[in-house]
């Protein structure tokens, strides 16, 4: 089968304000794969969730400390999945050093890796000396028949 | 965005979440918390039928109120929690911490 791709990007400030931009297409997004059959409300609620923590963390903690640039986000449609990438040039991490929360303690932090790994079916990050990648992607419905074109 | 109401003879505040809650709008929750420690009031009311998202630190912020007014010995209800807060709260397992009443809007279109 074709691996057909709508390709969308937003370069944005890395300021919480402007969060929002992207987000409201992604939900625009969401709400038409959801309409196509192949996304579940709930599913599309964890896409949209996923995203925001990517993208508050790249502005809160990558530029800490450092002069804010830019957030680059690329949402790619394909026939199976839904694929984000949200990208700084800021503080890389290691990801796999995250330690997950302690849900029963009712933990007031430390939320956004483990609301981005349970929510996301494959999570990968990958830092470079010039740019850090967080990867995300989420499986569409086979009911959906694959994302209509349109 | 929030609006409170004393309820009970003014002995239950209602706070109505509306839009986000998150990392630009947490504070003004912080601050109504707050305002609402002690003195009279017997529980805090948290109504999230108008809430549409929540991130991380909206959930910090939820979980920070829910710690103080039980410091105050005072009550603390979700109500109506419904779409992306509910998935939220569902991953988080809050609803094993404390009372939450989602009324009927269990799942909508996102």
């Amino acid at each position: 089968m074709p691996d057909a791709t709508e390709h969308f990007r937003f370069v944005l400030p890395a300021r919480l304000e402007y969060r929002d931009a992207a987000r409201g297409f992604l939900d625009f997004v969401c709400r038409r794969l959801h309409e196509q059959g192949a996304l579940e409300s709930e599913t599309a609620h964890q896409v949209v969730s996923a995203f925001v923590e990517a993208f508050n963390n790249a502005v809160v903690h990558a530029y800490r400390d450092l002069e804010p640039g830019t957030v680059e986000v690329d949402l790619r449609l394909r026939a199976a999945s839904i694929e984000l990438q949200v990208s700084d040039q800021g503080r890389a991490f290691r990801i796999e050093e995250v330690r997950e929360p302690d849900l029963d303690a009712l933990p007031e932090g430390g939320l956004g890796i483990y609301i981005i790994k349970q929510f996301m079916d494959d999570v990968r990050y990958e830092s470079s000396q010039d740019r850090n990648i967080l990867h995300m992607s989420k499986s569409l419905l086979a009911s959906g028949g694959g994302r209509a074109d349109g | 965005m929030l609006t409170a109401e004393l309820t009970d003879g003014g002995e239950t505040c209602v706070l109505a979440l509306q839009g986000s809650l998150d990392g630009l709008t947490v504070a003004e929750l912080q601050k109504e918390v707050e305002g609402r420690l002690g003195g009279s009031i017997r529980q805090l009311v948290l109504d999230m039928s108008r809430l549409e998202f929540i991130d991380s630190s909206g959930v910090g912020a939820v979980v920070a109120a829910f710690k103080k007014t039980r410091a105050h010995r005072q009550g603390f209800l979700v109500r109506n929690l419904r779409g992306q807060p509910l998935e939220i709260f569902r991953l988080l397992r809050l609803d094993r911490a404390f009372v939450i009443d989602s009324g009927s809007g269990e799942d909508d279109a996102p």
